[in-house]
C-alpha cells in the first residue's frame, strides 16, 4: 500500500476503553490519524484536544452514559457534523470500542456507519465484556455486535483475555485487567497492522476483506513468543486461547494468520507458520502474511483471524462431517442412521447376478 | 503351573520373564532374565484378547500364552466404562499370565475408537553442512519437524509411520542418509486419537494393576502382522472387521496412506439378524456363525430354500426361516461397510493406492463368504488375514480375530522395543531403524 493511503487511515477511540485501545495501537502505529471519542469528559482530557470529541454532552454533562447504549447512540446522532468532519476523506477507518460500555455499545456502531457513509471501508474492533460480567451486558454487546455488522463492513471481536495465572487465583484483579487490556491493545494493534500494511509476504485489503466481511464478523486471536520454537509457540497461544476454543478454530471458513517478526525472523519459521496454518484451516483456504518490524528483535507476534461460522457447517479436522453422532450414539453417514439394519433400507443386492433373494420371497 | 492372583500383582522388584515359584521374590542384585517378555492387549467391544510372548532383539521368538475374556465397558473401541474395563482386562491378563506362568509387566495396548484418525503430514529440513550430506540427524530432524502440526485441542498423535523423503527434487526415497542435496522433506503418515480416550486406556489399565508401555493404533498393528511386504508395497487394503468397529487402513509404497476407524462392525450383522428374524441377540449370533454367508453366489437356490429353525425370544416354538433370508440380511450389511470403506478410501485419494487387493481380519473375517462380497465391493482380490508369519500356533496363527492382538506384539516390539539399544535389527530396513530412535526423542 502507498504511503499516501496510509495517511488515510484513521483509527477511532470509542468510549473510554476505545480511546484506551486507541491510544495502544498508537504506541506502534504513529503513521495513522487517531480520533478519542467519548461521553466522559475526564478520560477524554489525556487527549490532545484536536483529535478528542465529547459527545452527548447536554445530556450526561460530560459524565458518561451509566452503561446505557441508548445514551451512547443519542450521544454520536447528536453530533454527526463534528464526527463526519473529523473523518473526513479517510479510507480505512478502524473503530475500536468495548461493547460492554454504554458509549462503545451505542455510539460506535453509529460512527462506522457515518464512516462508511464517507466512503471509507470501516472496520470495528470490539472488546468482549468479561465471562463473569452479567447477562445483561453480554446481551448488551451482542446487541451491540449486531447492529455494528450491519452498518460496517467488518466487525472483529476481541475476546477479553485473561491468562491462566489470573483465572486460578493467584493475580490480583489489577493486574489481571491491564493483562487483558493489554492482550486487547495487541490484538487490535495486529489488526491495525494488517489492514494498513500489509507486509512483505503480501496480503491485499481485497484479501482482508473477505476475511473480515463474512456474516457473523471475524474474531481475532493473538499470541507473542520467544525463544525456540517461538513461531510455533506464538501460533499455538493465539490459536487455543480459551475464547477461540469455544469457536472451534476448524469450522471457521477462513483461516487469516499474520506473523509479525524482527530482522531475524527465519525461512525455516516461516515455513513453520506455514505448516502451521496449514494444519488449522481444514480446506486449505487460508491466507498467510508476514511482516517484518524491527522493533520486534526477538518476539515473534502471531495474530490468527478466523471467520465464516455461520456460512458454513461446523468441520473440523476431527470427525468429518459424515461420522457425526446422533445423540444417542447412532452412526449417520451421508445422512442415513447406519445403526439401522440395512435390508429394511436397501431394497435389492446391488451386485446380485439376479434379485434372487429379495427379503419377501423367503419369507414363511 | 498355576498362579495366584496375589502372586501377579508383586511389587516391581520382581524381575519379569522368570518362571516364578510361589513365594519366590527377587534379591536384591540378581542378574536381570535375559528372556525380554512382552504382552499385547487387544481391547476390543466383545472380546479383550492378552497375548504374551518371548522377544529377543525386537523380533518376536515364541508365543507363551493367550487368554481372551468378554468385554465389558467397551463401546465401538472406545471404553464407557473404567471400572468394568479394568475388571475385564485384569481378568485377561490374569488368565494368560497364569497359561504361560509368567509374570508380563509391560503391555502393549492397541486403540482404535471412532476419533481416532490418520492423516498426513511433511516436514522440511535444512542442510546447512559444508558438504551437503544427509546425517542420521537432519533426518531426524525432518520427521520431528513433520511431527508438528497443528491438531483440535482434543487430539494427539499416537503413532506416525516415515512414508518416503524427498532430497531437492528427487522424491520416493526410503533411506536418504549419504546422499547430498539442499533440502531434505519427510513425509509421514499420522495417527491421531482423541486425547481422553487414550488417557482412558492408560487409566483402565492402571486400575488393572499394569503398566500400559505404549498406545499402538490398531490398524498399523493388524497390517503388521498379516500384510506381506509385497502387498505393503504394491497397494493394499487392510480391513479389520471387529464388533463394533471397521479399522481400515490402505498400504502402498511399503507405508500407510490411509488409515480410517469406522463405527460399523459384525455386531451390526448380528443385530440386523436378530431384528430381522425376530429372535435373540445370542440365537442370532449363533446362526451368523454357523449359517450365515455373506454372498449369494455361494448358496445355490436349493440351498436358499432350506428352512432354519428360529429361536424366539419368549423361548416358544421357534419359527421358520430360509437361509436365503439370513444370508439376505447378512449380505445387505456386509455390502454396505464395504462400500463405506470404499468410499471412505475414494474420498481421501488413496483409492488409487488399493488395487492390490484387500485383506480382512477380525472376527467378522471367518464368515463366510466375506472375501467373496468384499471382491465385489472393491472389484479386486481379497484374502483373509492370518498372523502365520508370526506364529505357528493352531489357534492365534490361523484365526483372524487374533491378527490384532499378534500384530500389537510384532508392531509394538519392533518399533518401539523391549529395552533401549542401539543394535542393528535385521528385520527393519534404514528408515525404520532410524526412526525407532526417533521415538526417543518425543
Amino acid at each position: 500500500m502507498a504511503d499516501d493511503k496510509l495517511q488515510k487511515t484513521v483509527i477511532i477511540g470509542v468510549g473510554t476503553v476505545g480511546c484506551r485501545l486507541a491510544s495502544r495501537i498508537r504506541e506502534h502505529n504513529e503513521a495513522h490519524r487517531y480520533l478519542f471519542i467519548d461521553t466522559d469528559r475526564y478520560p477524554l482530557s489525556a487527549y490532545k484536544p484536536a483529535e478528542s470529541l465529547l459527545i452527548g454532552a447536554d445530556e450526561t454533562e460530560g459524565r458518561g452514559t451509566g452503561k446505557r447504549p441508548d445514551i451512547g447512540s443519542r450521544a454520536a446522532e447528536q453530533a454527526e457534523a463534528a464526527i463526519r468532519k473529523m473523518i473526513g476523506d479517510a479510507d480505512v477507518a478502524v473503530i475500536t470500542a468495548s461493547f460492554g460500555g454504554g458509549t462503545g455499545a451505542g455510539a460506535a456502531p453509529v460512527v462506522a456507519q457515518y464512516a462508511r457513509d464517507q466512503h471509507a471501508t470501516t472496520v470495528v474492533a470490539a472488546i468482549d465484556p468479561f465471562a463473569f460480567e452479567s447477562s445483561a451486558k453480554v446481551q448488551q454487546a451482542y446487541e451491540a455486535l449486531r447492529r455494528a455488522a450491519q452498518l460496517s463492513e467488518a466487525v472483529v471481536r476481541i475476546p477479553c483475555m485473561l491468562p491462566p495465572s489470573a483465572t486460578a487465583g493467584e493475580m490480583s484483579f489489577k493486574d489481571a485487567f491491564v493483562s487483558a487490556e493489554e492482550y486487547a491493545g495487541v490484538a487490535a494493534g495486529s489488526l491495525v497492522q494488517m489492514i494498513t500494511n500489509p507486509g512483505m509476504l503480501r496480503l491485499d485489503f481485497g484479501d482482508l476483506r473477505r476475511v473480515l466481511a463474512e456474516p457473523g464478523g471475524a474474531i481475532i486471536g493473538v499470541g507473542r513468543a520467544k525463544g525456540d520454537n517461538r513461531v510455533e509457540a506464538a501460533i499455538r497461544q493465539a490459536c487455543h486461547s480459551s475464547f477461540l476454543d469455544v469457536y472451534r478454530i476448524h469450522a471457521a471458513a477462513n483461516v487469516l494468520l499474520h506473523v509479525s517478526g524482527g530482522e531475524k525472523l527465519t525461512l525455516a519459521e516461516v515455513d513453520s507458520a506455514a505448516r502451521s496454518i496449514g494444519g488449522i484451516a481444514t480446506d486449505g483456504d487460508y491466507l498467510l502474511s508476514i511482516d517484518i518490524r524491527p522493533e520486534l528483535t526477538d518476539e515473534v507476534v502471531a495474530t490468527v483471524l478466523l471467520s465464516g461460522f455461520t456460512a458454513k457447517k461446523q468441520e473440523p479436522k476431527g470427525p468429518p462431517p459424515e461420522q457425526e453422532t446422533a445423540p444417542d450414539g447412532a452412526f449417520i453417514y451421508e445422512g442415513v442412521n447406519i445403526d439401522v439394519p440395512t435390508f429394511l433400507r436397501r431394497p435389492r443386492n446391488r451386485y446380485s447376478r439376479s434379485d434372487r433373494f429379495p427379503a419377501d420371497k423367503f419369507r414363511i | 503351573m498355576a498362579l495366584q492372583p496375589t502372586t501377579l500383582l508383586q511389587g516391581p522388584a520382581q524381575r519379569q520373564g522368570q518362571p516364578m515359584k510361589p513365594g519366590q521374590s527377587l534379591r536384591p542384585g540378581q542378574t536381570p532374565a535375559v528372556a525380554e517378555l512382552a504382552g499385547a492387549l487387544d481391547i476390543g467391544t466383545s472380546k479383550i484378547t492378552c497375548i504374551i510372548a518371548k522377544a529377543h532383539d525386537d523380533v518376536l521368538t515364541e508365543i507363551c500364552s493367550y487368554a481372551t475374556e468378554e468385554s465389558r465397558g467397551i463401546d465401538r473401541g472406545e471404553i464407557v466404562h473404567l471400572d468394568d474395563a479394568a475388571a475385564a482386562v485384569a481378568a485377561a491378563i490374569t488368565k494368560a499370565q497364569a497359561a504361560a506362568g509368567l509374570e508380563c509387566r509391560k503391555y502393549f495396548v492397541g486403540v482404535a475408537g471412532k476419533r481416532s484418525q490418520g492423516l498426513k503430514s511433511r516436514g522440511v529440513g535444512t542442510l546447512s553442512r559444508e558438504n551437503h550430506e544427509i546425517t542420521e540427524t537432519d533426518v531426524l530432524l525432518a520427521l520431528k519437524a513433520a511431527r508438528k502440526i497443528s491438531l483440535p485441542p482434543d487430539q494427539q498423535i499416537i503413532d506416525s509411520v516415515p512414508q518416503s523423503f524427498t532430497v531437492d527434487d528427487s522424491p520416493g526415497l526410503r533411506n536418504p542418509v549419504g546422499m547430498t542435496g539442499n533440502r531434505l522433506d519427510a513425509e509421514i503418515y499420522l495417527a491421531t486419537d482423541s486425547i481422553s480416550s487414550v488417557r482412558n486406556v492408560g487409566v483402565c489399565m492402571m486400575k488393572a494393576g499394569y503398566r500400559c508401555e505404549s498406545v499402538l493404533f490398531e490398524p498399523f498393528a493388524t497390517a503388521e502382522a498379516v500384510l506381506t511386504p509385497d502387498e505393503k508395497q504394491l497397494g493394499t487394503v487392510q480391513i479389520d472387521i471387529g464388533e463394533g468397529t471397521m479399522n481400515v487402513v490402505v498400504y502402498y509404497g511399503g507405508a500407510p496412506r490411509y488409515a480410517r476407524v469406522l463405527p460399523v462392525g459384525g455386531g451390526q450383522i448380528v443385530r440386523d439378524v436378530a431384528i430381522g428374524l425376530s429372535t435373540t441377540v445370542a440365537a442370532a449370533r449363533d446362526l451368523v456363525h454357523n449359517r450365515g454367508v455373506a454372498c449369494d453366489t455361494l448358496i445355490g437356490a436349493m440351498e436358499a430354500k432350506q428352512v432354519l429353525d428360529v429361536p424366539t425370544p419368549d423361548s416358544t416354538t421357534p419359527h421358520k426361516c430360509t437361509l436365503g433370508k439370513l444370508c439376505y440380511i447378512i449380505e445387505c450389511r456386509a455390502e454396505e461397510m464395504f462400500e463405506i470403506a470404499k468410499k471412505e478410501i475414494q474420498k481421501s485419494g488413496a483409492a488409487n493406492y488399493s488395487t492390490a487387493g484387500v485383506v480382512l481380519t477380525g472376527g467378522t473375517a471367518l464368515l463366510k463368504g466375506i472375501t467373496n462380497k468384499a471382491e465385489q465391493v472393491f472389484d479386486t482380490g481379497a484374502r483373509v488375514g492370518r498372523a502365520k508369519a508370526f506364529t505357528n500356533h493352531p489357534v492365534l496363527g490361523e484365526n483372524p480375530a487374533y491378527a490384532t492382538a499378534i500384530g500389537l506384539l510384532a508392531y509394538g516390539v519392533r518399533v518401539r522395543g523391549l529395552i533401549e539399544k542401539e543394535q542393528p535389527n535385521p528385520l527393519v530396513d534404514g528408515v525404520l531403524k532410524i526412526y525407532n530412535r526417533i521415538r526417543e526423542f518425543f
